[in-house]
């Protein structure tokens, strides 16, 4: 599965013990490739919507409660893992990956939540890149 | 389906057991041409179904070895002459019983003498051994509709009231949603415009409503096969052509499916619709159900200790369609094997497989038609999948459920671990009382 964008809540600005080697996400690119669409964003609903809406990935993955209500808004599979160490191991990377399918595969309710769901935000927004309001953001 | 001579765990009774749909009739009374069990036994499957004049105030000739000998004739006439001083009822509905089929009395006969005279009362054969419940309804119906309602035609003309229609759906009592579904779909064919005559019930008119059966423009069928025999003979009794929805409305896509197949019905017939309000209608109705969900969403999706993932329902083949559709695709429980417990007579076996088919493109839902409910849990007892499931079923599958570590709802009769009064599953309200349920029961296994 590739990675199409994220929205996290916080990127820490120094390091675990001030190590370099801590630098998880220079990790992560280098072992697995640029993430495209990272955003940083202080559990900003409205961020998330916006970007969400644009690049409408096949699943959602959310690592925190509330999330998954606007992949489901827009028709997107959305899990959330509740338990972080739920992948550990060669089992639990397989039992991740069905509960993935599982996700994947009864698109039922989402699609159909689609067709109904209740939006409050404008047009306007929506067509705004996510980082509108951030110093440095552009605007319309 | 096998039709072997013995079924375990009854989920419908014998053709005798549609005197309850004369029960149901307000101020109508049955009259049976029986042995002593029979009324007994009725009473005790449906439980809470004494109505006004049911149960044991039902008048019986209780057939005994005399009447067999002798025949049971003059007994019934003295029933049915005490019966008019003893009950104030506006309809009598004499149901024969095994013993009277078998002796071969003339009931038919014995009641026209009393009809002559003017009273309001009708004679049909129930003997056990002919038909299920489910199809002695019909028969009882069509009995009262050409012995007492074609009495009144002179001042009920066919056709004559555009925007009435008789709606014919679930069965009084068989169906344990019955007297809040029958109210439910008055409401909503109110919404759009039209009057129903729904026939059983407190939201029904009495004699007076069956009176003027002739006179609605069209009929309406809600129903996978029972029942169509009404629509049939009143099509070709007065001419009224009707639409006919196939499985029970359950949730928002199924209700809003059903009202805009019977606005177009209705427009086609000529019936006087305001198209633009009954659709803004249906709007508002679709818009406060989704309100529900919406908020619902976020539970659905993320509550962390396990919500059932997969049902199977044992249930008449109206429900077991409708709550299979409702469950995927608006609640995202996958419904697995099904299990259709009614009896279904083999012709519709085709259609019904058909509609269940229609549930999904892309998911398999295997059907299983076994009136021995007994067979159907053997074989789900065998079946496994992961993950929590949920049985909706009578109570007969309860233990099932507590086998199998699935939780379970109780939304068939009989059933003794769940009281249903006024309650609804059809519709809009429905569909959100139906999850309402469903999560109750899981909620309540946590601690």
């Amino acid at each position: 599965m590739k990675a199409v964008g994220a929205a996290i809540f916080h990127h820490d600005p120094i390091y675990d013990s001030g190590r370099e080697e801590n630098d998880q996400l220079a990790q992560r690119v280098a072992d697995y490739g640029n993430v495209f669409n990272y955003n940083v964003c202080n559990k900003q609903e409205f961020e998330l919507v916006n970007a969400l809406n644009r690049i409408r990935p096949d699943v959602l993955l959310a690592r925190h409660g509330g999330m998954t209500l606007w992949g489901a808004k827009l028709g997107i599979p959305s899990l959330l893992i509740g338990d972080e160490h739920y992948s550990m191991g060669y089992e639990g990377l397989v039992n991740y990956g069905e509960r993935l399918l599982e996700v994947i595969e009864n698109d039922e309710f989402v699609k159909n939540l689609e067709k109904h769901a209740i939006n409050p935000y404008t047009k306007w927004w929506l067509e705004q890149p996510p980082y509108y309001f951030l110093k440095g953001g552009a605007g319309r | 389906m096998s039709r072997s001579g013995l079924i375990e765990q009854e989920r419908f009774t014998c053709a005798i057991g549609a005197l309850q749909t004369v029960v149901a009739i307000p101020r109508a009374v049955p009259i049976l041409h029986s042995g002593p069990g029979c009324g007994e036994m009725i009473a005790g499957f449906f439980e809470r179904s004494t109505g006004y004049a049911g149960g044991c105030t039902s008048p019986c000739t209780n057939f005994t070895e005399k009447e067999v000998v002798f025949g049971g004739i003059n007994r019934l006439r003295d029933i049915i002459k005490n019966t008019y001083k003893v009950l104030d009822t506006d309809l009598q509905v004499v149901l024969t019983g095994c013993t009277a089929g078998i002796v071969g009395d003339d009931v038919d006969s014995l009641v026209s003498e009393f009809a002559e005279e003017g009273k309001p009362i009708v004679s049909v054969e129930t003997a056990g051994f002919k038909a299920t419940n489910f199809e002695a309804h019909s028969l009882v119906v069509n009995a009262i509709i050409d012995q007492y309602v074609s009495r009144f035609e002179d001042e009920n003309k066919p056709k004559s009231q555009k925007n009435t229609v008789n709606l014919i759906a679930s069965i009084p009592y068989q169906d344990p949603f019955w007297k809040g579904n029958l109210a439910e779909y008055k409401r909503l064919l109110a919404g759009i415009g039209l009057k129903a005559n729904v026939l059983f019930g407190p939201q029904s008119g009495g004699v007076k409503e069956w009176q003027s059966i002739p006179t609605a423009l069209f009929n309406i069928l809600v129903s996978p096969w029972y029942g169509k025999p009404i629509a049939d003979h009143l099509k070709s009794k007065y001419g009224q052509e009707y639409t006919w929805f196939h499985h029970i409305p359950i949730g928002a896509n199924q209700t809003e499916a059903f009202l805009n197949q019977v606005v177009e019905f209705a427009i086609e017939q000529g019936a006087d619709i305001d198209k633009a309000a009954a659709q803004e209608f249906i709007r508002h109705e679709s818009n406060a159900y989704y309100e529900e969900i919406d908020n619902l969403a976020t539970f659905l999706l993320e509550f962390r200790y396990g919500l059932p993932n997969h049902a199977h329902i044992l249930h008449d083949a109206g429900y077991v369609v409708a709550l299979s559709k409702f469950l995927l695709h608006e609640v995202g429980i996958v419904p697995k094997e099904q299990f259709i417990t009614d009896a279904t007579p083999e012709k519709f076996h085709e259609a019904i497989r058909a509609d269940l088919k229609s549930t999904s493109d892309k998911k398999e839902i295997p059907l299983c038609f076994e009136p021995d409910a007994g067979k159907a849990q053997e074989i789900l007892r065998g079946i496994h999948h992961n993950g929590r499931g949920l049985i909706i079923g009578s109570g007969w599958d309860k233990e099932l459920a507590n086998e199998k570590g699935y939780d379970f709802l109780s939304a068939a009769i009989p059933s003794p671990y769940r009281l249903v009064m006024t309650t609804n599953y059809a519709g809009f309200t429905g569909g959100l009382r139906v999850i309402e349920d469903i999560y109750q029961m899981v909620l309540s296994t946590y601690e």
